[in-house]
C-alpha cells in the first residue's frame, strides 16, 4: 500500500465513522410540534428510514406519537420494542467505543438518558391504563422501579412516574404495593400534606390502624377530616396533562489548545412554569391531588450524572486523537495538518435525544360524587375549558375497584 | 518510523492474513438452522420465565390438586377466574391456568365451567328462543351447573441484580413462585393451597462487541 494512500485512508476513516441523526426523525418531529401526528407518523411508517444507530430514537418517537394519536396498542408495540431494544443492547460495545474514539459519539448506538430509560416505563403505564390491562400496567411499574434503583439520583425526583407507579399498582388491586409507593411520594412531594386524605383511605383499607390513626390527626388539625368522612365519592377521574416540548441537548465545547478542543453535550433551556391544572365539575372548581415533574429539569440532572463519564472519554478521544495525527504529520506534514483540521471539526457532543416529551408531565386526581363523566379542565391564567377525552374506565374492564377510576388525557402545546 | 516500500513477502503475508480474516469471518458467521426439541427437555437462555417454567408449574398443581379428591364422591364444580400477574414480565398467565384446567378435567374428578363461553352461550340461546330452532331443541334453561370452588392464584417474582462493582459479568437472579388455591363458594374458606417455587440465576456479559 502506497505511503500516499495509506495516509488518506486515515484522514478519511473518521468521516465514514460519523453518522448524524436520521432526517426522517427531524422531519417526523417537526410534523409532530406543527400538530400532524398523522403525517409524523406517515414518516415514521417503515423502519429503514432510519440507521441502526437511532434506531431506539425511532421506536421512542413513534411510540409517543401513537400515544399522542389515541393508539395505544400501537404505542405499546412501539416501546415494548423499545425496552427490548434497551436490554438487548446493555453492554460496552468494543466496536461502538472504539469508533467514537476516533470520530465522535455521533457513531455510535443511542442508548437513551437514564431518564428517558424510565419514561418508556411511565408511557407504557399510561398506555395499559387506558387499555384496562391493569396487571401489565402493574408489570410496567416494578419495572420502573428498578429502572430507579439502577440510576437513582434525578428519577428519584420524578414526582409524577412515582404517582404513576402507585395508581397502577393501585389499578391492578395491588394496594399494599400502591400505599408503599404513594407513602414515598408524599415524602418526596414539598406539599406531601395533600396526599393525607388518600393516604388515609388506604391505610383503613390495609387495615394499618396506627397509620389510619396518624393521617386522621394529621387531617384533623388541618381541619379536613369532616369534610373527607362525608364524602360521597364513587368515581375518581385520573387526567394524564402533557404541556409544551422538552428542551434540546446542545454541543458545548472547551478549547485546550488552538486546535484541540473537547466537547460535552448540555442542555439550556428557560425556566418554565407547570401548568396550573384547575379541574371542573359541573363547572365548580374541585379540591385535587395534583402531581407534575419537569422534564426538562430530569433529563438535564439526568445527563449531569452521566458527566464524569462524559469527561473521561472526551479526554481519551482527544489523547487518541492526537496520537493519531502526530503519526501521520511524521509521514506527511501537510496530510497531518488535514488530520488535525478533521479530528478538530468533529468533534461534536452527541445531542441526540428523544424530543417529541413534553416539558411538564401532571397527573390529576378528581373525586367525583355523581355519575357525572363530563369532567372539564381549565388551564389557570390561560383561560382555556376543555372536555376531556374519556380513554378508560375500570369498570368496563369487569374491576370492582372502589372508587371507579376513569382516566383522561390532555395535550397541551408549547413553543419550543 | 522507516519508509514504506513495496515487499513481495509482506504482500504475501498480507494475503495470507486476509484471506485468514475472510475465512474466519465465513466460519463465525454460521448457517441458519432449525431443530425439533422434546417438550419436556428444560431449556433456558436466561433468568425470564419460559415454557420450561411453566410445565414445571402446571405438572406439579395440577397433580397436587387431582390428588386432593378421591373421586368417590359427586365431582366437585370448578370455576377458574384465571391467575394474577405479579412479576416484572408480560407472562400470559392464561396459558398456565388453561393448561391446569385441562389436567383437571382429563382427570375426571372435576367438572370446570367455561367461564369463557357464558356470554357466547347466553347469545345462542337468545338466538334459539327468536324461534328459528324447535323448541323441543332448545337449550333448556336452568340447567347450568352451581359453582363448589374458585380456583385462583397468583405469579410473583422477585429481582435481584448483582451490586455495581468492577466486574466482567452481571448477575441476574429471579425467584418465582406460584401460589393457586380453591376457595369454597359456600364458607368462603380455602379448602385446598399449594405454591411452586423457582429460582435462577443468569449472567451476561458486560463487554461485547
Amino acid at each position: 500500500m502506497s505511503r500516499r494512500l495509506s495516509v488518506w485512508l486515515i484522514v478519511l476513516l473518521p468521516i465514514t465513522l460519523t453518522a448524524c441523526s436520521t432526517s426522517a426523525l427531524y422531519q417526523a418531529r417537526s410534523q409532530f410540534y406543527s400538530g400532524d401526528s398523522s403525517a409524523a407518523l406517515t414518516t415514521l411508517a417503515d423502519s429503514g428510514v432510519v440507521s441502526s444507530s437511532d434506531r431506539l430514537l425511532y421506536l421512542l418517537e413513534k411510540g409517543l406519537i401513537l400515544h399522542e394519536s389515541g393508539d395505544f396498542e400501537g404505542s405499546v408495540r412501539e416501546l415494548l420494542a423499545a425496552v427490548d431494544y434497551l436490554d438487548k443492547y446493555d453492554y460496552v460495545s468494543l466496536g461502538d467505543e472504539g469508533k467514537t474514539l476516533l470520530a465522535n459519539d455521533w457513531a455510535k448506538r443511542y442508548t437513551g438518558e437514564y431518564s428517558e430509560r424510565l419514561w418508556v416505563h411511565s408511557y407504557l403505564m399510561m398506555n395499559f391504563l387506558a387499555l384496562g390491562k391493569y396487571d401489565s400496567a402493574a408489570v410496567e411499574a416494578r419495572r420502573a422501579l428498578e429502572r430507579i434503583d439502577m440510576h437513582g439520583g434525578a428519577l428519584e425526583k420524578d414526582h409524577f412516574t412515582r404517582s404513576l407507579i402507585g395508581l397502577s399498582f393501585e389499578a391492578a388491586g395491588q394496594l399494599n404495593d400502591a400505599y408503599i409507593e404513594y407513602r414515598k411520594l408524599a415524602k418526596q412531594l414539598p406539599d406531601g400534606s395533600s396526599l393525607d386524605g388518600m393516604l388515609y383511605r388506604f391505610a383503613s383499607r390495609l387495615g394499618f390502624e396506627s397509620d389510619a390513626r396518624e393521617y386522621k390527626n394529621q387531617l384533623r388539625a388541618a381541619g379536613q377530616f369532616v369534610a373527607l368522612q362525608s364524602d360521597g365519592t364513587e368515581y375518581e377521574a385520573i387526567v394524564f396533562v402533557s404541556n409544551g416540548f422538552i428542551p434540546r441537548k446542545y454541543s458545548d465545547s472547551l478549547l485546550t489548545d488552538y486546535d484541540v478542543r473537547l466537547s460535552f453535550p448540555r442542555y439550556y433551556f428557560a425556566p418554565s412554569t407547570p401548568p396550573a391544572v384547575d379541574a371542573l365539575i359541573n363547572g365548580e372548581s374541585c379540591k385535587c391531588v395534583s402531581v407534575t415533574s419537569d422534564l426538562g429539569h430530569l433529563v438535564s440532572a439526568s445527563l449531569a450524572q452521566r458527566a464524569a463519564k462524559l469527561t473521561a472519554k472526551a479526554v481519551a478521544r482527544v489523547v487518541v486523537k492526537n496520537a493519531v495525527a502526530e503519526a501521520v504529520e511524521d509521514k506527511d506534514e501537510i496530510a497531518g495538518g488535514l488530520v488535525r483540521l478533521l479530528f478538530y471539526a468533529l468533534e461534536e457532543a452527541d445531542t441526540r435525544s428523544w424530543l417529541s416529551l413534553p416539558r411538564h408531565l401532571s397527573m390529576v386526581r378528581v373525586p367525583i360524587a355523581s355519575n357525572d363523566t363530563k369532567v372539564t379542565i381549565a388551564m389557570k391564567g390561560s383561560g382555556e375549558v376543555q372536555v376531556m377525552p374519556l380513554i378508560g374506565d375500570s369498570k368496563k374492564e369487569g374491576r370492582s375497584q372502589s372508587p371507579r377510576l376513569l382516566f383522561y388525557r390532555l395535550r397541551q402545546s408549547g413553543k419550543l | 518510523m522507516g519508509k514504506i516500500t513495496s515487499n513481495p513477502e509482506r504482500s504475501r503475508l498480507a494475503l495470507s492474513v486476509g484471506a485468514a480474516v475472510v475465512a474466519l469471518t465465513i466460519g463465525l458467521g454460521g448457517c441458519a438452522t432449525t431443530r425439533s426439541i422434546d417438550p419436556d427437555s428444560q431449556v433456558h437462555y436466561d433468568a425470564s420465565y419460559d415454557f420450561s417454567d411453566k410445565d414445571l408449574i402446571v405438572n406439579h398443581l395440577s397433580e397436587s390438586l387431582v390428588n386432593f379428591v378421591d373421586g368417590s364422591n359427586a365431582r366437585p364444580v370448578i370455576i377458574s377466574y384465571g391467575i394474577g400477574n405479579q412479576t416484572s414480565e408480560h407472562i400470559n398467565t392464561s396459558g398456565i391456568s388453561d393448561d391446569i384446567r385441562l389436567a383437571l378435567v382429563q382427570s375426571g374428578k372435576y367438572q370446570l365451567i367455561n367461564e369463557a363461553q357464558r356470554a357466547n352461550i347466553d347469545e345462542e340461546s337468545g338466538f334459539q328462543k327468536t324461534g328459528t330452532v324447535p323448541e323441543s331443541q332448545r337449550i333448556a334453561q336452568g340447567r347450568q351447573l352451581g359453582v363448589d370452588y374458585i380456583l385462583g392464584g397468583t405469579l410473583r417474582s422477585i429481582v435481584k441484580n448483582q451490586p455495581r462493582q468492577i466486574r466482567l459479568t452481571k448477575k441476574k437472579l429471579v425467584h418465582y413462585s406460584l401460589n393457586l388455591e380453591l376457595t369454597d363458594t359456600e364458607t368462603g374458606a380455602i379448602a385446598w393451597a399449594d405454591k411452586v417455587e423457582i429460582a435462577r440465576e443468569s449472567s451476561r456479559p458486560i463487554i461485547g462487541w
